[in-house]
């Protein structure tokens, strides 16, 4: 498959939404696999990119880039639910792409437009405590997490 | 390690299920995660422990029986931006028999019902159980 497939289609958005914009990021952290909520603050093409607070996530990043994130329905009406896995990138202080990213959100350009929205009505300072890092995930792979037997196949794989 | 009440019904009742998201790992490093529906939580004994089920073999399944570690999370937030979260780790025991196998078994319908155009299914009996042993807790705020 080509880089042009969409993994981030119209159905994710929708979770993403639902979910006022956070999603569960999971990675690994002293060998283990943990997961901790973030806001989305640019999603573009296959990548969902956010602001990161805390050093001890970077410093596990850069030991391991593997990454995965799951959308889905925590009351559980939503029978759509996806898992993306893919790689981290991460941005420091300094860099053009952190810049971005942070100007994109102090001013509220961020894509999609419904994440303004939410950022608006938000805690900043509970969201995003402190910009310290910007961090890109580059998904190459989606999986189906609805309840049925084809969920723990990929539906999608670049 | 034991949970203490409040952690417990946030696992159970917060947001409204008792749907968690399980974070395992392959053997080549990769994260899978997965929401999954706790079966029980049995606190009798000296560490607390979380059961959910497979009801077919999947990737969970699979890691966990390489990598034994995994943790549980959830988290539920609000239009403000307040999340209120649970991660625990913990390491894990595969049941495929015995009487605790069994007994769990028989909760599955109740407490993981397979929807499908608004009719529950009957849920096939688990290919097995996971056991997850609690080690540690982060509770936040």
């Amino acid at each position: 498959m080509g880089s042009d497939v969409v993994l981030i289609d119209n159905n994710v958005l929708e979770l993403l939404k639902l979910n006022n914009g956070i999603f569960a990021f999971g990675f690994v952290r002293d060998g283990l696999p943990v997961c901790y909520p973030r806001f989305a603050v640019e999603v573009e093409g296959n990548s969902i990119t956010f602001i990161e607070s805390d050093v001890k996530v970077i410093e596990s990043l850069k030991i391991s880039n593997k990454v995965a994130i799951s959308l889905f329905d925590w009351e559980g009406n939503t029978v759509k639910s996806f898992q993306l896995k893919g790689w981290a990138e991460v941005f420091e202080k300094g860099t053009p792409y952190f810049d971005e990213i942070v100007k994109k959100f102090e001013s509220r350009t961020m894509k999609p437009s419904f994440l303004n929205e939410m950022a608006n009505r938000m805690n900043e300072r509970i969201i995003i405590p402190k910009k310290e890092f910007v961090v890109k995930l580059d998904f190459n792979i989606k999986y189906s997490q609805a309840p049925s037997a084809q969920s723990a196949k990929p539906i999608i794989e670049i | 390690m034991k949970l203490n009440d409040e952690v417990v019904d946030f696992l159970l009742n917060g947001g409204g299920s008792n749907i968690v998201l399980v974070s395992t790992v392959s053997e080549f490093g990769v994260v899978n995660l997965s929401p999954r529906a706790i079966l029980d939580i049995d606190r009798s004994g000296a560490e607390d422990k979380i059961y959910f089920n497979h009801v077919f073999p999947n990737k969970t399944l699979y890691n966990l029986r390489k990598n034994p570690k995994a943790s549980i999370s959830k988290y539920i937030s609000n239009v403000n931006g307040t999340v209120k979260m649970v991660v625990i780790t913990g390491r894990v025991n595969n049941l495929t028999s015995g009487d605790k196998y069994e007994e769990l078994a028989k909760l599955s319908p109740q407490r993981m019902p397979v929807v499908r155009k608004g009719i529950v299914s009957t849920v096939p009996k688990p290919v097995a159980i996971t056991e997850f042993i609690v080690e540690e807790v982060e509770v936040y705020p």
